[in-house]
């Protein structure tokens, strides 16, 4: 990861922020809470962004939630199901068979 | 500090629109952004409140996010869109100008509509309603057709699909296309100033003398503006589209015109009897620029229908 946040918009991350919200989710989670979790790892998931993708998640059965009220206030809590986790799964298999194949043509590349 | 939240929440509700989740987005919206401003700088002010709504985005973006999936009209019908309308319209105002030139009606059941044009103004008036309104019943039916699960393939002629950029096309320049805007300016000065355009004698100093009689005056006049008209329309679809069909309906409309102008009677056409020896001229140059016209229809159709469907890069 790199030092600095890195501003998360274009069509290419939506898919990264989709597999990083499936590994953070064992553990639930309420949407401020994972931005801030992305942000100490060195990505800023904005909220406009971030919600919309939980709400699409939540829709495909993918995560579930539930309200709590803490200090007076309200928060949904996010999960990880058993489909999100398949789903999780075969993301991951894509990504690291896109980074291989990245890397690959990166050495020939640089062997050239 | 609420009225600033409300507010805020109250425009991304607008954009929203009529969903079953609403409340649960903003009041997530709400949890967030409160909890943000509290971490930032410790305590919920009007102003941290205010930075942190202006970090979210505004309430139209905001929204968005939340109805990226749902289109009114799905994109893979979209390209049919304009096609189906002016396919549409082609129908719809070809009947209208056959209406007015036949004199005719034409019922549309089961919709209990009757197309009948009886006057030249109409026509003319109708002509950007009539798109309007097919636009709108197309893309009407798209919005049902986009609300339904089912893939529907949609119907498109071949020969329509057909690649036509190879073929040369006419007259698509500007400099030709300021030059008939030009000429309508003219001509509508000088049909508003004198209620004509066809005249005996061109003297400035006198007044004009009519060449025609009334009813023939006013009628021509018309359709040489709507003519006029018409062409600027054929330029800018030429520029646009790039289509031998434009030009297809460019020499239909003419080829239609010329015959209306046939079928007046000759002796209702100049105020001066001894001009009729006028009229057979005009009726032989007008029969012979019919053929042409007839021969350019042939060709555009030929060159049309046998266009290649792919266009192979020739090395």
């Amino acid at each position: 990861m790199t030092d600095q946040p890195i501003g998360i918009e274009p069509e290419m991350n939506r898919g990264f922020v989709k597999i990083l919200v499936l590994l953070v989710l064992e553990t639930p989670m309420y949407g401020y809470q994972m931005a801030r979790t992305f942000e100490t790892i060195g990505y800023a998931v904005e909220g406009n962004t971030l919600y919309p993708l939980l709400r699409r998640l939540e829709k495909n059965h993918w995560i579930s939630s539930r309200w709590e009220i803490e200090n007076d206030r309200p928060k949904k809590y996010y999960r990880i199901t058993e489909t999100g986790r398949e789903v999780r799964r075969h993301q991951l298999d894509i990504w690291r068979i896109q980074t291989s194949i990245i890397d690959q043509l990166d050495k020939e590349k640089t062997h050239e | 500090m609420s009225k600033i939240m409300d507010d805020y929440l109250e425009g991304i509700r607008h954009y929203l629109g009529d969903r079953t989740d609403t409340e649960e987005i903003l009041a997530e919206i709400r949890s967030h952004l409160l909890e943000k401003t509290q971490n930032d700088g410790g305590e919920v002010t009007d102003a941290a409140l205010q930075d942190a709504i202006e970090e979210y985005g505004s309430p139209r973006q905001v929204a968005a996010r939340y109805l990226e999936e749902s289109h009114i009209i799905h994109p893979t019908y979209r390209q049919f869109l304009f096609r189906y309308t002016w396919l549409l319209f082609a129908i719809h105002y070809g009947l209208k100008i056959l209406s007015f030139v036949f004199g005719d009606s034409f019922p549309i059941q089961p919709f209990g509509l009757d197309i009948h044009v009886t006057r030249w103004p109409d026509l003319f008036i109708q002509l950007p309603f009539t798109w309007i309104a097919d636009f709108g019943l197309v893309a009407l039916v798209f919005y049902l057709i986009t609300q339904n699960p089912t893939d529907v393939r949609l119907a498109w002629p071949r020969f329509f699909r057909r690649s036509l950029k190879p073929v040369k096309m006419r007259g698509a320049e500007p400099w030709k296309l300021w030059a008939w805007i030009t000429l309508l300016i003219v001509l509508l000065a000088a049909y508003f100033r004198n209620e004509t355009l066809f005249f005996q004698t061109i003297d400035f100093k006198k007044p004009l003398t009519p060449l025609l009689q009334p009813d023939a005056s006013q009628t021509l006049s018309l359709l040489v503006l709507a003519l006029v008209g018409f062409e600027i329309i054929t330029l800018l679809l030429r520029i646009r589209f790039r289509s031998l069909w434009v030009d297809f309906a460019n020499t239909t409309v003419y080829m239609i015109s010329f015959i209306f102008v046939l079928a007046i009677p000759r002796e209702q056409l100049f105020l001066d009897s001894r001009l009729l020896f006028l009229a057979d001229l005009a009726a032989w140059v007008i029969g012979f620029t019919l053929i042409i016209l007839a021969y350019d229809l042939i060709r555009i159709l030929r060159t049309v229908l046998t266009a290649k469907p792919f266009r192979t890069v020739e090395k």
